[in-house]
């Protein structure tokens, strides 16, 4: 029975599942598909042939299921490995939590892929729309410790993720959101990524986003 | 207390939620924000930030204390609250199609509210990746008759919106395929055939997207 996640060799949407699978414990494959042609001329011959029912990358693949689809990607580990929440009122929390994540990604995804001229022209409105969207998260989220409140949820990383991609473009980001800044300093902390973040692999880094973008970090 | 849902005089993100509960034929209240002067005014400087909303947007829904916003967090809320939600088993393939129906409907926006000069190109690459994405909701879909099989879901309210919105935009896509049967099945759900048919259907005069945007949607037009 093994578990599988396939993206493309990047961050972009991807990362937030191989965290949840890294702090899992569990054994899984990190399936990297190369952004070159060879990359493309492979993922393109077998997309159609690999059982996915709507299919795209990223893809999961956990002995009989295949899912595609990052957020149920995201919440199918969740449930797999303790990290949904189980009390019916922190639901539509999580929900609203995970949207507004998701949001996150969306429109720094939509800025990035400009022209370089129009990147350039958009990243200062980009940001100031942000940062007034991060002050409300940072209301909301409080003392935490978690975005929920005591548990730790994969909306935990979905916030640490797309905070931080953006942040590595503007590195003041966080600046005026103390509670955000402080859950990235918890995520980042926890034990069960700390082979992670002490790997070759993360020290080599992952691009966020592809090369031909405007910014790929 | 009825439940309140409140969104702009169009479609758009909030139509889904509109026909999940004219399905379930409970007791609500259509909480319009009309696109006049006065209405962007009321909802900008007044409603907004008094509505208890902790992310103050457009859809909202209120339900006694509970206040949501984001229109995927609404669809699951109401989902869960009229029982329209798959089997355990099924959650995971449901919530693919979930996302999938939202890539779609966030790809049709784009071109739908992007640049003037950008639009027939745009158009034309949207309309190209329809007919596959079409091909895709006739294996998901299979016999039906709904996307959860023989129980009506959270998703097909989301299904019907979204993919009714790219028939209005591209109708010789939909010509003869199975997609536009699993619409039509979706419309002829009793409370909603009474809402199609019915002289005040809205969609008689509500646009699809903003009258501003590049492509509003308004009804039979192009």
């Amino acid at each position: 029975m093994s578990l599988k996640l396939g993206y493309w060799d990047l961050r972009a949407m991807g990362e937030v599942s191989r965290y949840l699978l890294r702090y899992s414990g569990v054994d899984w494959v990190d399936r990297r598909i190369p952004l070159s042609k060879e990359g493309y001329t492979q993922w393109f011959g077998e997309k159609y042939s690999i059982g996915l029912d709507l299919p795209n990358l990223p893809y999961l693949e956990d002995g009989e299921v295949r899912i595609t689809q990052s957020i149920a990607i995201n919440r199918y580990l969740a449930r797999k490995f303790g990290l949904y929440p189980s009390a019916q009122e922190s639901l539509v929390k999580c929900d609203m939590i995970e949207q507004e994540a998701q949001d996150f990604r969306v429109l720094f995804q939509n800025l990035i892929v400009k022209k370089q001229d129009e990147f350039e022209q958009g990243k200062p409105e980009f940001l100031e729309k942000m940062k007034k969207r991060l002050e409300m998260l940072d209301g909301y989220v409080g003392s935490g410790p978690f975005v929920l409140g005591d548990n730790l949820s994969y909306v935990d990383f979905m916030v640490f993720e797309y905070v931080s991609q953006i942040k590595k473009m503007d590195p003041g980001f966080v600046d005026g959101a103390s509670n955000i800044a402080r859950l990235l300093e918890t995520i980042h902390s926890l034990p069960q990524l700390q082979p992670y973040f002490t790997s070759e692999e993360f020290k080599k880094g992952t691009p966020i986003n592809p090369a031909f973008t405007s910014f790929s970090g | 207390m009825p439940v309140i849902l409140g969104y702009w005089e169009l479609r758009g993100l909030g139509e889904p939620a509109r026909l999940l509960l004219r399905y379930a034929e409970t007791e609500w209240e259509d909480a319009t924000v009309p696109l006049t002067q006065e209405g962007m005014d009321s909802w900008f400087k007044e409603k907004k930030h008094s509505l208890g909303l902790d992310f103050p947007n457009l859809p909202y829904l209120i339900d006694g204390d509970v206040k949501i916003s984001q229109s995927v967090a609404i669809m699951r809320y109401l989902g869960r609250k009229f029982g329209l939600v798959p089997s355990e088993a099924d959650v995971a393939r449901i919530e693919v199609f979930e996302q999938f129906l939202m890539d779609i409907r966030n790809s049709l926006s784009k071109v739908c509210y992007g640049d003037k000069e950008k639009f027939e190109t745009a158009k034309a690459d949207f309309i190209g990746k329809l007919a596959k994405q079409l091909e895709e909701v006739k294996g998901f879909i299979g016999d039906g008759p709904y996307a959860a099989g023989e129980k009506v879901t959270y998703v097909d309210f989301m299904a019907l919106e979204y993919l009714s919105h790219c028939a209005a935009f591209s109708p010789e896509s939909f010509e003869n395929t199975a997609a536009a049967d699993y619409l039509d099945r979706i419309k002829s759900l009793p409370a909603l055939k009474n809402f199609y048919e019915s002289e005040n259907c809205t969609h008689n005069s509500y646009t699809i997207n903003s009258p501003r945007a590049q492509w509003p949607g308004w009804p039979n037009k192009q």
